[in-house]
This record gives structure tokens, sequence and C-alpha cells, in this order.
């Protein structure tokens, strides 16, 4: 297995777009990192970059101590799962499985064995026969990750595996992911633009912007304890208040670190009263499902309120409670 | 709505009458057992379709112009493949030039072509009149070969080939075992189609022919010089015959919207 260390990483277009501006990150053996943006933020390119199917301009990227800038994609062994599938259509399931087997030293038993096995971990053993356009989203992907995992690579990369896939088989297919991963043991990167999915199965997540990380932590200290105003918004927090306006009313918060800036959720907020209160006017009020989401104007703007229970309605004063534990500082950027 | 379908029905009728009463006359005075092609026809013989096979310049011209066009295409086929790959695969410099050079010949006036050619090659180089004309075919098979391979790799996938990289092949292996498979259809169709262009071309290979080089098609029109009798109706229908044949399987295998 492998660990990866990648340092000072970055990249350009021609046109002078910096698509990656000294990115380091060292991943663990076996761990699955996640690297989590909005569209646009690298973190394709980055994925790219480790695969070697796009080639280093600045940086370096170790894999088990090794720097593997000069080594050629189709000589890494890294195994990745496109989000297209790329199944080779001209193939049935079985030989697209060990395509990349024949191109190894081994002999034909071994070939059939080891895919008969990886079918079988993948429970593809039934579909072996078929052709790519004979199957569903759901199954080609997972072809595609046994495809992947056929060759015995000594790192996963999945770019976006789940974004073709609907709701339902989104979270059947992540949950597959998961299980194989722990089974094997394999160092994984996983690219994707949605959190949930991502904070499902990742040890930890890189969490990127305009070609930085802006935040490398476990998925829960990232969603309890986001870092900056970009991480806090990615992920959810909709409510900023100003630091010097909170302390002039002796708010009290979690202090962790040093910035301008205050953020708490829509659902942390209560309404009632407590430490750090705050009064404003019900302008709107929308029921959601599991909850009801209301916009109270205050002096310091229009808040966003999320609660489970009707309590309140439109146009009525109500008093705001800010719970010191969630009321998040944020560093500047 | 009514009067617009009639119009076009109408207008469909009459392409069709010009296009294939011409045609038909030719098939039926290729029948017929007057010396001079005349319609109607009086009496009935395939005795034409034998004197075409007695005529030694027909069959030199079929055997010829068979053996060009098959060479040209598939030259055409072995340069161009490989270049609309580069050229779609790859970020280069001014893309767009090599395109539109690549396109050219298509633009340029096929007599023209022929001309220069015979002034560059045959005159200034001294190079032997079949390489020549091998090199005519070649580019006028080439627009071709360009316009369906570049319409077939951009529908092809590029992760499908990135993948094949992934598992362990070179470039050079996976455009072998997964970027030709997968085009395989484009490729057929650019040969069939450079084949029927380059098989019935006259331009180029009316500069380009001599005493033994003789094409099908210059053959038709140099015996059309000197007599007038049905044999060049038959051997017309020969060549009809040829080319629908291929067009018909083409069509069979690929869908016509292929060579389209």
């Amino acid at each position: 297995m492998a660990n990866i260390e990648i340092s000072d990483l970055s990249m350009s277009y021609q046109k002078g777009k910096q698509i990656l501006d000294g990115l380091s990150l060292d991943i663990k053996d076996g761990e699955l990192l996640s690297i989590l943006g909005p569209s646009g933020c690298g973190k394709t390119t980055m994925l790219r970059l480790i695969s070697g199917l796009i080639p280093i301009q600045k940086g370096t990227i170790k894999v088990s101590g090794k720097d593997i800038s000069k080594v050629p994609v189709y000589k890494r062994n890294f195994g990745m799962v496109f989000q297209s599938y790329a199944l080779f259509p001209h193939m049935t399931i079985f030989q697209n499985i060990t395509f990349g087997l024949k191109r190894r030293k081994l002999d034909k038993k071994e070939i059939e064995q080891k895919a008969l096995d990886i079918l079988d971990i993948t429970g593809l053993s039934n579909l072996k026969d078929r052709m790519p356009s004979e199957l569903s989203g759901g199954q080609q992907q997972r072809v595609s990750l046994a495809r992947a995992l056929a060759i015995n690579p000594s790192v996963l990369l999945l770019d976006e595996p789940l974004s073709n896939l609907d709701a339902k088989l989104r979270i059947e297919m992540r949950e597959e992911i998961h299980r194989l991963q722990q089974k094997l043991k394999m160092t994984t990167i996983f690219v994707t633009h949605d959190q949930e999915e991502c904070f499902a199965i990742s040890d930890r997540v890189a969490l990127m912007n305009q070609g930085q990380i802006e935040q490398l932590d476990t998925p829960q200290n990232i969603y309890k304890n986001p870092r900056t105003e970009f991480v806090a918004r990615f992920i959810g927090y909709e409510n900023f208040i100003s630091k010097e306006w909170a302390e002039s009313k002796q708010w009290q918060y979690h202090k962790d670190i040093e910035g301008k800036l205050l953020t708490i959720r829509p659902e942390n907020i209560e309404i009632g009263s407590g430490e750090n209160m705050l009064s404003g006017k019900v302008i709107s009020k929308n029921f959601l499902g599991n909850y009801y989401q209301y916009l109270v104007e205050t002096e310091i703007g229009v808040l966003k309120v999320n609660t489970t229970e009707d309590q309140s309605s439109t146009n009525a004063e109500i008093t705001l409670n800010f719970p010191e534990q969630s009321l998040i500082e944020l560093e500047d950027k | 709505m009514r009067t617009k379908i009639k119009f076009s029905s109408v207008v469909g009728f009459l392409v069709l009458v010009i296009l294939v009463v011409p045609l038909l006359i030719v098939i039926i005075t290729s029948f017929g057992e007057e010396s001079a092609i005349s319609f109607p026809i009086k009496g009935f013989t395939f005795d034409w379709y034998a004197n075409v096979f007695q005529q030694p310049d027909f069959v030199e011209g079929l055997k010829m112009s068979s053996i060009v066009a098959i060479v040209a295409s598939f030259l055409a086929l072995v340069v161009g493949t490989p270049m609309v790959y580069v050229l779609t695969r790859f970020d280069i410099h001014h893309k767009d030039w090599f395109q539109t050079i690549f396109l050219s010949p298509a633009l340029i006036p096929e007599i023209v072509i022929g001309f220069a050619l015979y002034q560059a090659l045959v005159i200034s180089l001294q190079l032997p009149l079949f390489i020549s004309l091998l090199v005519g075919h070649f580019l006028l098979c080439l627009p071709y070969v360009v316009r369906l391979i570049t319409a077939g790799m951009m529908e092809f996938d590029e992760s499908i080939e990135e993948a094949a990289w992934m598992v362990g092949y070179n470039k050079l292996s996976a455009f072998f075992k997964v970027v030709i498979p997968n085009i395989k259809q484009s490729v057929v169709a650019a040969f069939i189609l450079s084949f029927i262009t380059s098989f019935n071309n006259i331009p180029i290979s009316l500069f380009l022919n001599g005493p033994d080089l003789n094409m099908l098609p210059t053959s038709i029109l140099n015996y059309l010089e000197n007599n007038y009798d049905p044999t060049v109706s038959a051997v017309s229908v020969i060549l009809m015959i040829i080319t629908a044949s291929i067009m018909i399987i083409a069509e069979k295998y690929l869908g016509l919207n292929k060579l389209t």
C-alpha cells in the first residue's frame, strides 16, 4: 500500500489562469481522503496530476517516498474511476476487467481467477458476459470500480464517481466504495462537490477553493469548526455576524481562532431567550419538509433560522438566542 | 400547409425524373442491337457487355482504377487517422490552420490539382506517372478521411482512452486496442467514400494518365471520342453497379447517415 506526499503543487494554463497554487497535502496509507470544493476550484486538475493524465508543471508528488513526477501514467499502477464510467464499449464486462491484467506478467489462469475474485466482491458475477451498453448506470459504475481494483492498484482515484447516478443509487454506490476501500485498506482519493457524500465516507476532507486547500480536517471538525468564511458557507453556515458588534453586546462565543467574523448555522439559532439575545421581526416563513425556515429581520440584517417545530408566524416580533457553543469565530482570509 | 407539401413533392418528383430518366435510358441503350446509341432500342442483346471485356483499355482501366482507389484510400487512412487523432486530442498551436490545410484539397478545383501535380511531380520532379497518380488520388481522399474520422473522434469519450492508460497501456497500444475499435465505423465509412470518390474521378486522372496507365473513367472518355456505340452504355452500367453495390453494403452495415 502507499502514502502520498504532495508538495508545492502548482498548475496554470497558458492564458495565465492559476488552477493550483502551491498546494501541499499528505495522504496516509490506507486513508480515504476527499477533495471537496465547488466546480473550478482545481480538484479535478489535482486528481489528474496525481494520476499522471496531465504532466506536473511545478511541485512534486511522492508515493511511498518515491517521486513519481517522471513516471508515465501507464506505469503508475493507480486505479481510476471516471465520472462518465468510461468502460470499453467494445468489450464484455469480463474483458473490461481483465484488460489491465493482460498487460501484466500473469498466466491465463491467474488472470481469470483474479477477475472472478473481483467480480465476486463487487457483486458482478452474473453480468460478466454482458456488454457495457446493456448495463444500467449503477452497474456500469460498479464495473468501472471493479476494473480499477483488478490491477491491484497502490492508490485508488475517484473522480466524481457518483454524480451521474440518481439519489438512491448514489447512496448505495458510496457505501459500496466505502466497504471495498475498508476491506482492501486502499489509499483512496475521492473528488466530489457533494458535501454529504464526502462526509459520509471520508476519513479526512480537504476543502479546496481557488487552487488552495482552505481546510484539511475530519468531516466532524469541518462541520463543527469551519475555519474560514468560504468553508462555513460551503457547508451550510448561512448567518454571519461581525465580531466587533457581538463584543459590543458582550456576547459569548466559541473562541478558537482569531478573526473578525462569527458564524452560526440556521438550525442552531433558538427562538426564545438565553445568553446571547437579539430581537427581530419574522418577514417570511417557509415549510421545507423536516423543518421550518424563518427569515428574521434584525438590526444586523436578515438572518436565517431553522426550527423543527412551527414556533412563530410572519410579522411576529420574536427574540432569538445564539448559543455560545454554536457561535463560531472565523479566521480572516 | 397543403400547398407546401404539394410543392415539395412536385420538386422531389422533378429531381427524381431528371436524375433517374437519363440513367434509365443509359441502361436501356446498353441492350440495343444497333451499333450507334439510339433510343428507343431495336432488338435486345448482351453483346456490348461482352465487348466491354474485349476492350483492353476498359479491362486495364477497371484494374488500375480499383488498385489506385484501394491504395489511395488506404494511404489516406494511414496518414489521416493519426493526424486527426493528434489534432483532436492535443492542444496544438494553429490547430485550425492544420485542419484547413488537410481539408483544402476539397476546396481546390480537381482539375487544378491535376494540372498542378502534373507540372510539379511529372514535369519538374520527373516522378513516375503511377506515383504521381497515387499522390493525386491520395489528396482527393484525404478530406473525406479527415472529416469522417474527426466526427468519429468527437463522439468518442476521451476518458475511455484514459482508462486504458490507467490500467497499464501506453498511448500507442491504447490507440490500437481502444481508440481504433471504437471509431471502426468511421474508418470503414471513410474508406468506402474515399474509394468511390477515387474510383469515379476524372479530372485528376486525366492529367496523370499515360499510354500504360489508364483509369476506367478516362478510358470511357477516350473511347467516346472515337466510338459512339452502346459499349459506353454497358461500361457505364457496370460502373454504376460497382458504386451502387458498395453504397448498399455500406448502408447495410453502417447506416447511410455515417456517409453523408
